[in-house]
């Protein structure tokens, strides 16, 4: 009885956590990239290492009174994929070059991802930080999959280990 | 940093029919033993094979705790040259072998719980990683819920009372970051309702723990889990009720809710704790609290009504401090007592 | 163990006398005379917060004659008041307000010999005050609590003074020397003097405090990026604690020849060199309070491991792969080493 509570839970944990992998890995696949304009300001989470807090400018240009506990903007990109803010969706159809992303309203606008987590000692490298990058789904779920510098390159890590000051 | 120590010391003493070392310098000190005496009283009372037992669970718990916390550092540095579903495969294969190998021991014997214990902080960095990898940052309470729920199955059967202390730890950490990221932010909620919830979560595991105790589960005999759940509780709704007393004019419903329900709090664990399963250390706190809920009640009230006159306001407020710490010390003196002369035998 | 199966035990081995063992079970029909640990708190915090509350009075009367001299004068007189009034009676009212009357007159009296000496340097005379005025009172006032603040605070002030005015690190190893030396002194007295016990849970306290302290001025976030160095001093010195206290509990250096012995110390040396001296701190407060059967020393113990690990994680130096590697295989070395005792028969191991 007890092994089978324990092995059917064990069984129940593996198949949670392998279906969240998986939606998030057809999000990457499958979504559109865009680039988020970023405001960006960097301590150390309890269990999760170093990490960037961000804010997306366009989450300063949303305001109003239509704003919901979650929604979905209406956005457009430009020639580099960076994203501009359109309207609030409201169901109609989207025009080309269109695109629905989630936000929350918390202590303001929240756009999906606010923090991007790096490999410890790295924080120099992203300091250079200028765009998010994120994979958007159909239904506007995203996944921040990088920081790109202000001429659109993808900043990777430094391979030689920086010495922790 | 001193409030656990505190909690732990209360049981430092109660009265033990149980041969112990203290007693055993307090008879040498009063020249009753003689040294040799005392040395084969230590012999009898800890003997090889106890220290033996002593080291091998020392070391248990010790390098397990190490190995864990040495996993947690590992996926914290957040490795980039490790491939993410590597990530995910590594450490799901450890909760598998964790699980697996608690299965291998007899039901409930201390490795095969330490095992589950591990697999359940192994979730954690599951989750933690994922957060990484998929950069879920925005709401860190989702992470914990999440974890706690995971978990629930096996905490559940565990009879373990690590496991059920992380499980109360996460549900309480998401609670708190919830109000933090989502309820107060939003939906304006007051902190007092933030506190009347965590004094509902710890008393229902208190309420659990008595009545496990109570059917005699044997893992729930320990007494610290027991003064831990009710400072908790005690502690959450003191600040609101606290508060009242410093500004009686802004006292909204939530506010005055929990008061009354520390009173009632209060009130309840006084009398549970005193007579149907009387616990010295439980009262004290219980007591404890009460004091200084009405030193801060009476002192509030001394600087109402006096003025100008500082240095006797001061003095009030010491003679208020001695006489309310003096009956109450006077109080537990007497209840002490009054147990010991019930239960003579109870053990610690 | 039964107390009544343990004088038996004695009575037959012959080092105890029958008409004793007789005595003793009379002795323990009586009601211990000591207080439970949650009333010694509670009027702890009460006897403290009435004394601050008693300070502004005394400054009155103080700032009546010369104020140096005003606060020593006031401060002696309560602390000879506390004293006759706690010799007089044992009931409560009387020895909380004894309490009162011993931590207010302690304040004053520091506060008037401070006022008193230079103020060029005023933690030296702090300290130096609260040294003189407690250990003149600490033989004579019978009280366990105003012994355990008085050292508890002696302590904190001297790791306060090392660490904010000296600013000089290599002293953090030198009080965390005394206070090691103190606990095992202490360790052997105390069951002599029971005076000495309020003494040794301070510094039980203190020694993993000290550690905490030196931890805490490691982070990044700490104020004086100047107060850095090497912790190793320290590792050895607890570890040489460590191995000492070991020793002892196996009965004497001689059982060093046990194998298992030298392997336990061993693992101890390089435990505390590779990841902080306070995982030794906490395996040394456990074995005491193992050994004395003393929940307080456990408690403290158990109550600073994790906290030990949580400021390791922070603390810099090195990066997290570097202490993932040491910790994980601290904690491996650990299990192999339970294993190994694991093989062994109870009857070789430790008395």
């Amino acid at each position: 009885m007890r092994t089978g509570i324990i092995l059917f839970m064990l069984a129940l944990v593996l198949g949670v956590f392998n279906h969240s992998v998986l939606r998030k890995e057809q999000t990457i696949s499958t979504g559109r990239s865009i680039l988020l304009d970023l405001a960006p300001r960097d301590p150390r989470s309890l269990i999760q290492g170093d990490y960037m807090q961000l804010r997306y400018r366009i989450a300063e240009q949303v305001s109003g009174d239509q704003l919901r506990d979650k929604g979905l903007l209406v956005l457009s990109t430009d020639s580099n994929r960076v994203a501009e803010f359109v309207r609030l969706d409201v169901g109609e159809p989207l025009a080309p070059g269109e695109l629905r992303l989630i936000y929350r309203l918390r202590d303001g606008v929240r756009l999906g991802p606010d923090s991007f987590m790096f490999q410890e000692g790295q924080a120099n490298t992203y300091a250079a930080a200028r765009y998010g990058e994120l994979k958007v789904d159909a239904a506007g779920q995203a996944v921040l999959i990088g920081l790109r510098d202000s001429s659109f390159n993808l900043l990777t890590p430094v391979p030689s280990k920086s010495s922790p000051e | 940093m001193f409030g656990p120590v505190l909690i732990v010391l209360t049981y430092m003493e109660s009265h033990d029919p149980t041969a112990r070392i203290p007693w055993i310098e307090a008879l040498a000190r009063e020249g009753l033993l003689s040294e040799t005496a005392q040395d084969s009283a230590r012999r009898h009372i800890r003997p090889a094979s106890a220290w033996h037992a002593w080291a091998q669970n020392l070391l248990l718990m010790l390098g397990a705790t190490l190995v864990l916390a040495g996993v947690v550092f590992f996926f914290a540095y957040n490795w980039q040259a490790m491939g993410r579903f590597l990530k995910f495969g590594v450490i799901q294969a450890a909760i598998v072998a964790c699980i697996l190998v608690s299965l291998r021991f007899r039901d409930h014997a201390l490795s095969g719980n330490i095992m589950l214990m591990a697999a359940c902080m192994l979730t954690g960095v599951l989750l933690a990683v994922f957060g990484q990898t998929y950069q879920t940052g925005a709401d860190a309470y989702e992470l914990f819920f999440a974890w706690a729920l995971l978990i629930t199955g096996w905490v559940a059967v565990s009879q373990f009372a690590a496991c059920w202390f992380l499980w109360l730890i996460l549900l309480q950490t998401g609670t708190v970051l919830y109000w933090v990221q989502v309820a107060e932010p939003l939906h304006h909620t007051p902190f007092e309702t933030l506190c009347i919830g965590i004094a509902s979560i710890n008393l229902l595991g208190l309420i659990a723990r008595e009545i496990g105790s109570v059917m005699g589960f044997a893992w729930l005999k320990a007494r610290w889990h027991r003064a831990l759940l009710l400072m908790t509780l005690l502690s959450a709704l003191f600040i609101p009720t606290f508060a009242i007393i410093l500004d009686i004019d802004d006292s909204s419903a939530t506010r005055l809710a929990a008061a009354i329900l520390w009173l009632i709090g209060s009130a309840g664990a006084g009398f549970v704790y005193r007579k149907l399963l009387p616990d010295m250390a439980a009262l004290s706190l219980v007591v404890t609290n009460a004091c200084l809920m009405l030193i801060v009640l009476l002192g509030r009230i001394a600087f109402d009504q006096v003025h100008n006159m500082e240095a006797f306001i001061f003095l009030l407020m010491a003679v208020i401090i001695l006489g309310v710490v003096s009956l109450a010390t006077f109080y537990l003196r007497r209840a002490s007592r009054a147990m010991h002369a019930e239960q003579p035998e109870r053990a610690p | 163990m039964k107390q009544s199966k343990l004088l038996a035990n004695l009575v037959s081995e012959g080092v105890l006398d029958p008409d004793v063992r007789d005595r003793i079970v009379e002795q323990n029909r009586q009601p211990a005379e000591s207080d439970p640990i949650g009333i010694k708190i509670l009027a702890g915090i009460g006897g403290w917060f009435a004394a601050l509350f008693l300070l502004p009075f005394i400054g009155m009367i103080a700032d009546s004659m010369n104020s140096g001299i005003g606060w020593l004068v006031s401060g002696i007189v309560l602390l000879v008041l506390a004293i006759l009034l706690r010799r007089k009676t044992q009931s409560t009212f009387p020895g909380q307000l004894a309490l009162a009357f011993a931590l207010a007159g302690h304040l004053a009296a520091v506060g008037g010999l401070v006022e008193g000496l230079s103020n060029r340097y005023e933690w030296v005379s702090a300290i130096l005050a609260h040294a003189v005025v407690m250990g003149a009172v600490y033989p004579f006032f019978n009280s366990g609590i105003y012994r355990f603040i008085g050292a508890l605070a002696l302590g904190i002030m001297v790791t306060l003074w090392v660490i904010v005015e000296l600013d000089a690190f290599p002293l953090i190893h030198a009080l965390i020397a005394i206070e090691t030396l103190t606990i095992g002194i202490l360790m052997q007295e105390r069951s002599r003097h029971p005076s000495l016990n309020p003494l040794f849970v301070a510094a039980v306290c203190m020694l993993p405090a000290t550690l905490v302290f030196m931890d805490v001025t490691q982070m990044d976030s700490w104020w004086h990026s100047s107060f850095r160095g090497a912790i190793w001093p320290s590792s050895l010195i607890v570890a040489a604690g460590l191995v000492t206290l070991f020793v002892r509990i196996a009965g004497g250096w001689g059982s060093l020849r046990r194998p298992w012995l030298l392997a336990v110390v061993l693992a101890v040396i390089l435990l505390g060199l590779f990841t902080t001296p306070g995982i030794l701190v906490a395996i040394g407060l456990l074995g005491i309070g193992f050994a004395d059967q003393d929940r307080l020393v456990s408690a403290i113990a158990f109550v600073f491991l994790p906290v030990f690990l949580v400021f390791y994680y922070y603390t810099l130096h090195v990066d997290l792969a570097y202490k993932s590697a040491v910790v994980t295989a601290s904690g491996i070395l650990l299990l192999a080493l339970r294993w190994g005792l694991r093989q062994l028969q109870p009857a070789e191991g430790a008395s």
